[in-house]
């Protein structure tokens, strides 16, 4: 089995004594494609930092290429993509010359992928960074991201700044170029839908914390809606294990439970002599209902 | 090495204007020099026949220093480029991104201190002068005073009162340095070597260490944060937002410029009388804080009922109350030099009105930054620094008839009063959609 790509154990990070992240253990294996979520302020920026090693961890570690991610050699660099929140590209260059100079600091560069890229994106290369539109310079700035072919692309909402239609397209593109046999991609984002549609694997943020990870699957079958139908009026005492939030109306109830398995389901019908029914949600109603 | 050679090659031709200069200084400093080699002029002032017109010779004369000046001018793109990747995530996750542009931007100031070096070396080939000592002369000064220059605009373009501080610094060693070599030539390089030397190894120091030292810069930043106070105070919003709430910082900190200067212009046994000039400068540096103030008076336009006009003459006022603090510090310092050194009282008269100029000028200039800087502007600033620094060389000068003083500095009271109605239209009718960040860094810069 291939080593993780990246590997964090009880991983926190504190600014002047507040914690922004506290106790967070993941792993990243070849092939995955990561999304992150979480409300603002929930630590996303800070976790995939701290992956990039651009600020050392107040607890735990963070190994990427099983390197310390804040000591990582050159040849590990090498290795990684990064697209930040807000483009850095430099105004008084063309988009040319920008990605000329990003690429001459790898030992490989696909021009080919870039060149490709660029006139499906429409990025006029020969057009200066700083009569760019916030478009154009997010998908110039994840082109200088990806030319070198990473192993492990990071990008924190790279097209928070793209219309709906460009923002689908442009998304599933970037996957299937970075994502494609080994490679991995960590992607942190506000729109769920993207993640639902892209990531194989979700993580979310929630106070500090890691608050759930794994496949989109998983989690749809973990937290569900039950609707329970009772021939007589449920008790106002009415306890369902696990439950998020409930909602009890005469002889019917609804609750968001966590943690749901199919085992639970016949002994909950029994337990209320109710007929239950089980709805999945989408991962937005998922990511709602967690942080309602 | 690829990727040292490839931001070398951007800086030099990162954008039209550049390529364009930087070819000129090419062909300008290579053919002067092999034109002044071959084909020497004022050959008929040594008792030859003259080859060229007066005019002709005096082009072949200037060429390698035009050439020289537009080679030292090429890699503008230098600072800026360094700023915005230095400040870069990227640069974190580039392989060895660090020490390449570190190396690259070495290795940029010594390419133009090479140029230049051969360039003066074959302008004096067929002189009796020794080559080899013309070279290291010419390639010392040139490295040291392009350092400084970089840092300079570096600083400047990183913007805030303490860029500005730092800056003007440099400033005055970058002027100090290459005129004291210049003007003695039997003075030892040790000085400039170890300037440059120790320029470096700070610079490359905290550059390569900066990961490690934002902890710790940053505790005492907040640390100086808690001992200076809030720079907020009920009252003070206007202050507060356009920059102009601690105005003893930047006030203070010109103290320390100009007394390295008086260490090393009184070990060249300067005359007394450079003070004004030097002084001026600094008036000038200090008062381009102001070009950040339309940028930052866009949240009070916000937020506040004021007119465009209304905002203009607030701000300005703003800019006076600070500028008071620094320029009465620069005006107390003249005072006490020009005491100390027994500075013609002439001088000192006239000089301390021409600081207040300088002030009001810059000021002014910096206000008339709205948008994005075009080459009226850029021509503007230059005629108003050399305009200064001409009426700073007649205040020094004792042969200079008082009514020429006078004349000139009527002249640039005049022109603050053209300045400030320019600023004052610029402001009338300020388009906030073409005022933005970045375009006042670069204004300032």
């Amino acid at each position: 089995m291939n080593s993780p790509y990246i590997a964090a154990r009880g991983l926190g990070k504190s600014f002047g004594g507040k914690p922004v992240l506290a106790d967070v253990s993941f792993t990243v294996e070849p092939g995955d494609v990561v999304g992150v979520l979480g409300k603002n302020g929930a630590g996303k920026t800070t976790l995939l930092e701290l992956v990039l090693g651009f600020t050392p961890a107040t607890a735990g570690s963070v190994q990427l290429f099983g390197y310390d991610s804040y000591r990582l050699p050159g040849k590990a660099k090498a290795r990684v993509g990064f697209v930040p929140q807000q483009d850095e590209l430099v105004n008084q260059l063309t988009a040319a010359d920008q990605i000329g100079v990003i690429a001459s600091f790898y030992p490989k560069w696909d021009d080919e992928l870039v060149g490709r890229l660029s006139r499906e994106w429409e990025v006029d290369l020969n057009q200066r960074v700083k009569n760019m539109s916030v478009g154009q310079r997010q998908k110039l700035s994840i082109l200088v991201g990806l030319g070198h072919r990473p192993d492990v692309l990071i990008l924190d909402e790279p097209v928070a700044s793209l219309d709906p239609v460009a923002r689908r397209q442009f998304l599933e593109q970037i996957i299937e170029v970075a994502a494609d046999g080994n490679r991995s991609v960590v992607f942190s984002s506000h729109i769920v839908s993207d993640v639902e549609r892209l990531a194989s694997k979700i993580w979310i943020l929630k106070d500090r914390r890691m608050y759930w990870q794994g496949d989109f699957d998983s989690l749809k079958d973990s937290v569900v809606r039950l609707h329970v139908r009772a021939t007589s009026p449920l008790p106002a005492s009415l306890e369902i294990p696990n439950a998020l939030r409930l909602e009890r109306n005469g002889t019917t109830a609804a609750a968001i439970v966590q943690g749901w398995h199919a085992q639970a389901q016949e002994a909950l019908a029994q337990g209320l002599g109710a007929e239950l029914e089980i709805e999945q949600l989408t991962l937005e109603e998922i990511f709602l209902e967690l942080h309602r | 090495m690829k990727a040292i050679a490839r931001l070398i090659y951007t800086y030099f031709t990162g954008t039209p204007l550049l390529r364009f200069i930087t070819l000129a200084g090419l062909v300008a400093g290579i053919g002067g020099a092999a034109l002044n080699l071959y084909l020497p002029p004022l050959t008929g002032g040594s008792g030859n026949p003259a080859r060229f017109s007066l005019a002709q010779e005096a082009v072949i004369f200037l060429l390698p220093v035009a050439g020289l000046l537009c080679f030292v001018f090429g890699p503008s793109l230098l600072p800026a480029m360094f700023a915005r990747l230095a400040s870069s995530h990227h640069l974190y996750v580039l392989p060895h991104g660090r020490t390449k542009l570190l190396a690259s931007a070495l290795a940029t100031v010594a390419l133009t201190a090479l140029f230049a070096a051969a360039i003066v070396t074959l302008y004096y080939y067929k002189t009796p002068l020794v080559l080899d000592l013309i070279f290291e002369r010419a390639f010392a000064v040139s490295f040291v005073t392009t350092s400084f220059l970089y840092v300079v605009l570096w600083l400047t373009g990183k913007g805030g009162a303490i860029g500005l501080l730092v800056g003007s610094f440099v400033m005055v060693a970058t002027l100090v340095l290459p005129l004291r070599f210049i003007a003695i030539p039997s003075t030892s390089l040790a000085m400039p070597w170890t300037a440059g030397a120790l320029l470096w190894t700070i610079f490359a120091t905290g550059f390569l260490l900066a990961p490690r030292l934002d902890a710790p810069l940053g505790r005492l930043r907040q640390t100086l944060s808690e001992l200076t106070g809030s720079t907020y105070r009920g009252g003070g919003e206007i202050d507060f937002l356009i920059g102009t709430a601690r105005p003893w910082t930047l006030a203070a900190g010109q103290i320390v410029p100009i007394a390295i200067a008086t260490y090393v212009m009184s070990r060249a046994s300067w005359a007394p009388v450079a003070w004004v000039f030097f002084l001026t400068i600094i008036s000038v540096t200090t008062g381009a804080v102001a070009s950040l103030a339309a940028t930052r008076g866009r949240a009070l336009w916000l937020r506040a009922r004021w007119t465009r006009a209304e905002l203009f003459h607030r701000v300005e006022n703003a800019f006076w109350r600070y500028n008071c603090y620094t320029l009465g510090v620069l005006l107390l310092l003249l005072v006490g030099i020009g005491d100390s050194l027994a500075l013609p009282t002439r001088a000192l008269a006239f000089g301390m009105g021409l600081l207040a100029l300088g002030t009001a000028l810059s000021t002014y200039i910096g206000l008339t930054v709205t948008a994005r800087i075009g080459w009226r502007d850029a021509a503007l600033a230059v005629i108003v620094m050399l305009a200064l620094m001409r009426t700073a060389v007649h205040v020094s000068s004792p042969a200079t008839p008082t009514t020429t003083i006078v004349a000139y500095e009527i002249g640039l009271a005049a022109l603050s009063l053209i300045v400030r109605e320019l600023a004052r239209r610029r402001w009338g009718r300020l388009d906030w959609m073409l005022c933005r960040p970045d375009t006042a860094v670069r204004a300032s810069a």
